[in-house]
């Protein structure tokens, strides 16, 4: 099935019993799955926004995050700009999660480093007045935007900096955009991947599970798959009476999807019927992703209305705080009013 | 999803029929990766519907009863083309009032479906 593929198949077993013939385990596919510095496929994610944090995540103190195996910062500066920073100091390695937010950068809890969104050294505060070390050094930065409860972060090269790109789903008339994330214990393909798995719906939400879904969701569908101008499309159709029921989730390359309401049975007509949620699943190193979502609530029809409360429940209870679970952060740190000036920890340097 | 190994090997796979999806995505997310590693520019969708970049998810239920003569499988299977040409194909994806556009179109495919249906 793999055309064009490096993936070399392995071979069914031919006998009875035969778990001792298995090979040895192969490796994984590379390519794809890899998202570390300088992989593949990590630089093609790297090469659009992508979200790093809830904004209702982000205090006033810097929030540890990781992505693509990095350790990094995210923060607000007083006066509302966002910025993304490598987390260790340029200095002595000290996290800046435990830095204050200024007017016009994140200051190091340790000797007072100031750096700028954009990695400018700022101050050395701790060196003579004459000291040049400043207007020569960077800090790791990469840029950050705000858009509607989630920080994106860019992560390609500096000179190409895509435009934050804009799709009519975040648009939509009357839609009230909610984000949340859950945080999977593996890596990222394999949860991107399953929004183009349609016959998994029939099985496992349906016949092998007593219906997550509507009994309609156990037929398995007539599946077609088709290349998009974003990138591609499922499209599964099933009758119901007399109805025909056409459903299509997206993907727009390479880690955005759309996927539709999961309470559609097929039993009342409609024509282009809107997404439920887009999501952006997001690696945080090759063995954890992130799935980043905006579900938008909308006001009308009673029967969404009680599918979307049983959904909500599923989500505050898939919701994972990325600092804890994901990061390694310690769970003891506690960040103390801005008021003392000083950011209070509880490790020592 | 994390059951299928921290990362899946594919290698183990054996895909079938019902994986096409997952096999087309591979080779999408495949084929940009080596085209960056070529050099060459990764591009989004140049179209815009109102200012914004149109998407394609969707649910469309339409009544067409089944056509005695006709297998419903074979039938169930035009109505998805007919639906997702409506959906991606066209010049209705650049103007302002696409999602109308689309309806309206998806519409009148069903009210001659029906029709045939009926006959």
């Amino acid at each position: 099935m793999e055309s064009n593929s490096m993936v070399t198949q392995k071979q069914f077993l031919t006998s009875a019993f035969g778990g001792y013939y298995n090979a040895p385990l192969p490796a994984e596919n590379i390519e794809l799955t890899h998202v570390e510095k300088g992989s593949p496929a990590g630089e093609l994610l790297r090469r659009v926004w992508q979200p790093v944090a809830l904004t209702s995540e982000l205090k006033e103190v810097p929030l540890g995050i990781r992505m693509f195996g990095e350790d990094l910062v995210v923060f607000r500066t007083t006066t509302g700009e966002y910025g993304i920073l490598d987390r260790h100091c340029s200095h002595r390695g000290t996290s800046l999660e435990f830095g204050l937010p200024t007017e016009c950068g994140l200051r190091c809890c340790y000797h007072g480093w100031l750096f700028g969104v954009d990695g400018r050294i700022i101050e050395t505060p701790g060196d003579p007045p004459g000291s040049t070390l400043k207007d020569r050094l960077f800090h790791g930065a990469y840029p950050a935007k705000e858009y509607k409860g989630l920080i994106f972060g860019y992560f390609g090269p500096p000179d190409s900096v895509p435009e934050f790109p804009i799709y009519d789903s975040y648009e939509y008339p009357g839609d009230k955009l909610v984000p949340y994330s859950i945080t999977n214990p593996c890596n990222w393909l394999q949860v991107h991947e399953n929004v183009m798995d349609p016959a998994h719906a029939v099985f496992l939400h349906t016949r092998v599970t007593f219906s997550h879904f509507s009994d309609t969701w156990g037929q398995l569908p007539v599946m077609d798959f088709v290349e998009t101008p974003t990138g591609m499309i499922y499209v599964t159709t099933r009758r119901w009476g007399d109805n025909v029921w056409v459903r299509s989730n997206d993907i727009i390359l390479p880690n955005l999807a759309q996927v539709g309401h999961v309470w559609e049975d097929g039993t009342e007509t409609k024509a282009f019927g809107p997404f439920a949620l887009t999501r952006w699943t997001t690696p945080i190193d090759s063995s954890v992703g992130v799935i980043s979502t905006k579900r938008p609530i909308r006001a009308s029809g009673a029967k969404k209305k009680s599918a979307g409360s049983k959904n909500s429940t599923s989500t505050v209870r898939g919701k994972v705080s990325r600092s804890r679970s994901a990061n390694g952060c310690p769970a003891t740190t506690t960040p103390c009013p801005l008021n003392d000036r000083l950011p209070c920890m509880n490790w020592s340097i | 999803m994390s059951t299928q190994r921290p990362i899946a090997v594919h290698e183990l796979e054996h895909l079938t029929y019902c994986d096409k999806g997952v096999v087309m995505l591979r080779r999408l997310l495949r084929r940009d990766v080596r085209k960056l590693a070529a050099g060459e520019t990764v591009a989004g969708s140049s179209l815009r519907a109102g200012g914004v970049i149109p998407t394609y998810c969707h649910d469309t239920v339409l009544r067409i009863p089944e056509i005695s003569g006709i297998d419903d499988l074979e039938l169930q299977e035009e109505v998805g083309r007919k639906v997702t040409d409506v959906v991606v194909l066209g010049d209705h994806h650049t103007v302002d009032d696409r999602r109308e556009r689309i309806r309206n179109l998806l519409r009148d495919y069903e009210s001659t479906a029906f029709a045939e249906a009926a006959e």
